[in-house]
């Protein structure tokens, strides 16, 4: 995704002052850049595909109205997934409102998993876990694992302490390792 | 933890991380890129708002034909200025039209004039006694 940018080198400050003058093209280059990584973020911090394509939208959007006064010294990948993840957090405590269970929707891979051992089993176990956290601790693993992001970031990114988010990543490894140990041998690991 | 990741299908950890080290793995190997209907979503979306700036940003660099009569009373110092100025002018031109012909030998007796005269408020305008 990163190549077909085409504006590897240019930073992402200078993609925003350039398409707040109008420049179409950085926002191509800033939409390549930036889209997978905040719709990955809301896919697995959702689980539903359509709404994770909502939450993207919503944040690129943010972006394009923000980008005039974009600063040179803030970081957007750090802003972009700040107000992704707090879409989703929003979106998921609606859903607990209106009595909605998402982690319920979710598929967990149980019934193909028996066919083989195959990865995409265990990523459907992953995401059905990963549904049952807590939204905090959902986001903390999500960052860290998947977006690859150091702890200060994620700290920055959840408004929280760096000791919080590191209780809070503690906490969800022990809970996934717990819900998915059981399921060791149904979801293609040898048993002891 | 290195056996999980390279491939999970093979591996058989026994250390609960490694284990769930392995399944991220596998969800890192699923993840699907973006469609092209959500990116042709967002790059619409950018569009709509450069075009929607671009409107907003017109007008504010044309002014309007009526906004000089607009601003003129600020210019000239409000209502209480303009009244002076516009008395003043007309002050200038009546006493070019009268045709006094020492105002412009004997400034000195016209101001004399003007301080003798009963009417202190309008004395500088009191053409009755620039006429005597």
């Amino acid at each position: 995704m990163m190549a077909l940018d085409g504006e590897t080198e240019t930073s992402d400050a200078a993609l925003l002052a350039r398409y707040a003058a109008g420049e179409q093209a950085a926002a191509r280059a800033l939409t390549f850049r930036h889209a997978p990584r905040v719709l990955a973020l809301a896919r697995r911090m959702l689980g539903d595909p359509a709404e994770a394509e909502d939450v993207a939208q919503e944040t690129l959007l943010r972006m394009w109205k923000i980008a005039p006064e974009w600063r040179e010294e803030a970081r957007l990948s750090t802003w972009l997934y700040r107000v992704a993840s707090n879409l989703c957090v929003d979106r998921l405590r609606r859903r607990r409102e209106q009595g909605i269970d998402g982690a319920a929707e979710i598929a967990d891979g149980a019934a193909t998993a028996q066919e083989g051992l195959e990865a995409r089993d265990r990523a459907g176990a992953l995401r059905a876990a990963l549904a049952r956290l807590p939204d905090r601790q959902r986001a903390a693993i999500v960052l860290r694992h998947f977006e690859e992001r150091p702890n200060p970031e994620i700290a920055e990114i959840l408004g929280l302490s760096v000791e919080a988010v590191e209780s809070l990543l503690a906490r969800g490894r022990r809970a996934l390792a717990e819900r998915l140990s059981p399921r060791r041998s149904e979801l293609g690991f040898a048993d002891d | 933890m290195t056996e999980g990741k390279t491939d999970p299908g093979a591996a058989t950890p026994r250390d609960p991380a490694d284990l769930l080290e392995t399944y991220f793995n596998a969800e890192r190997r699923a993840e699907e890129p973006p469609s092209a209907a959500f990116l042709s979503a967002v790059l619409a979306d950018a569009a709509e708002v450069a075009a929607a700036r671009a409107e907003v940003a017109a007008p504010v660099s044309r002014p309007g034909a009526g906004s000089l009569w607009r601003a003129l009373p600020a210019l000239l110092g409000g209502w209480r200025g303009g009244a002076a100025l516009t008395a003043c002018a007309l002050a200038g031109f009546l006493i070019g039209a009268s045709g006094y012909s020492g105002l412009s030998t004997d400034l000195g007796g016209a101001a004399e004039t003007t301080a003798s005269a009963s009417d202190g408020v309008s004395g500088f305008y009191d053409l009755a006694a620039l006429d005597q």
